[in-house]
């Protein structure tokens, strides 16, 4: 009897001390945070700025959070003398400006406004986030009237950690 | 017995563990040949989408393929089709020779300006995913293009293509 226990304790504290191990290494391959987002489908926003435009990365930080850089690139449309402002929402808190986000068409082509592109990259201090998994929206929207609008086309968001 | 049961234990952690470290080992290892590529003189290019600039950048997958991030940042001047019209260039990627994709990000170089005999700046990033044709190992990422036209032609000034894994 006396073995049987110390035998069923050994099976125990092994099968436990490979589970942990295993766990490790599937923790390690587990599909984590996205960091990454590919938009092929055009979108318009209309309205005064803000709301959000449902585009949404993630990232996993450590104990202590370290600042991070989201880029945003895309094709975007605008009617003339449109100004648009964008931002992150950052853990689904209201948005916010990380930096230079602002739209202009200041060209005046009547019933043929032009694709652009532009790349904009916002630098998210590590105040803002917490221990654990981050998200970020993109949001905007106009300075003036709400019918203002963007149009944009093809878009990437990427979030990474800063170093 | 319990010498079997024991002998059993100690190897099955042991493999565990070895899997633990080939995983990291794997990842740590994954250095990229030639991940920037910077041009410092013009060059013009002329004809419709789409053809090869001939600019590479490559970079090495890990055995479990990562999505990877391409930006390329240009002076870049169009040449006007009459005195007040510019039309606008596509820009992709060719993945490890492949066909030209626009379809990876933003692919439009246009000048919303009035001064089209000026240098403007382009900015673009794309995103390539596991299921866009990467593989372990290099991977090169070349950059491509055209206008409108046979005849549509675009001046690169200085620029930069660089390619990294997405982490």
């Amino acid at each position: 009897m006396t073995i049987l226990t110390k035998f069923g304790k050994q099976s125990a504290t092994c099968i436990a001390a490979i589970l942990l191990v295993l766990g490790m290494v599937a923790s390690a391959y587990a599909e984590g945070p996205q960091p990454v987002l590919r938009r092929l489908d055009g979108q318009t926003f209309t309205g005064k700025c803000c709301n959000s435009w449902s585009e949404t990365v993630s990232i996993f930080q450590k104990s202590k959070p370290v600042p991070v850089v989201v880029s945003w690139s895309t094709d975007f449309r605008l009617d003339p003398f449109i100004s648009i402002v964008t931002g992150l929402m950052v853990n689904d808190e209201p948005c916010q400006f990380f930096g230079g986000g602002s739209f202009v068409q200041d060209v005046y082509t009547p019933g043929n406004e032009p694709w652009d592109s532009r790349t904009l990259q916002f630098v998210v201090p590590a105040s803002e986030m917490h221990n654990g998994t981050n998200t970020f929206t993109l949001c905007g929207g106009g300075l003036g009237k709400d019918t203002d609008a963007i149009s944009i086309g093809f878009n990437v968001l990427e979030v990474r950690i800063s170093n | 017995m319990q010498k079997l049961f024991k002998a059993i234990c100690k190897n099955a952690l042991r493999l565990a563990l070895l899997s633990l470290v080939v995983g990291f080992a794997t990842s740590a290892l994954a250095v990229s040949p030639k991940e920037v590529l910077n041009i410092t003189r013009n060059q013009i290019f002329t004809g419709g989408c789409c053809f090869s600039w001939g600019e590479t950048v490559s970079v090495t997958e890990p055995a479990k393929i990562a999505a990877v991030v391409v930006t390329f940042e240009s002076d870049f001047m169009l040449t006007p089709i009459d005195q007040f019209h510019v039309e606008p260039f596509t820009v992709g990627l060719m993945i490890n020779g492949g066909p030209c994709r626009t379809d990876l990000g933003p692919n439009t170089l246009h000048e919303n300006h009035e001064d089209s005999a000026a240098f403007l700046l382009g900015s673009l990033e794309w995103i390539v995913l596991p299921g866009d044709g990467l593989h372990k190992g290099a991977n090169t990422f070349t950059l491509c293009g055209g206008g409108p036209q046979g005849s549509s032609k675009i001046t690169l000034g200085f620029n930069t293509l660089a390619v990294r894994i997405s982490k």
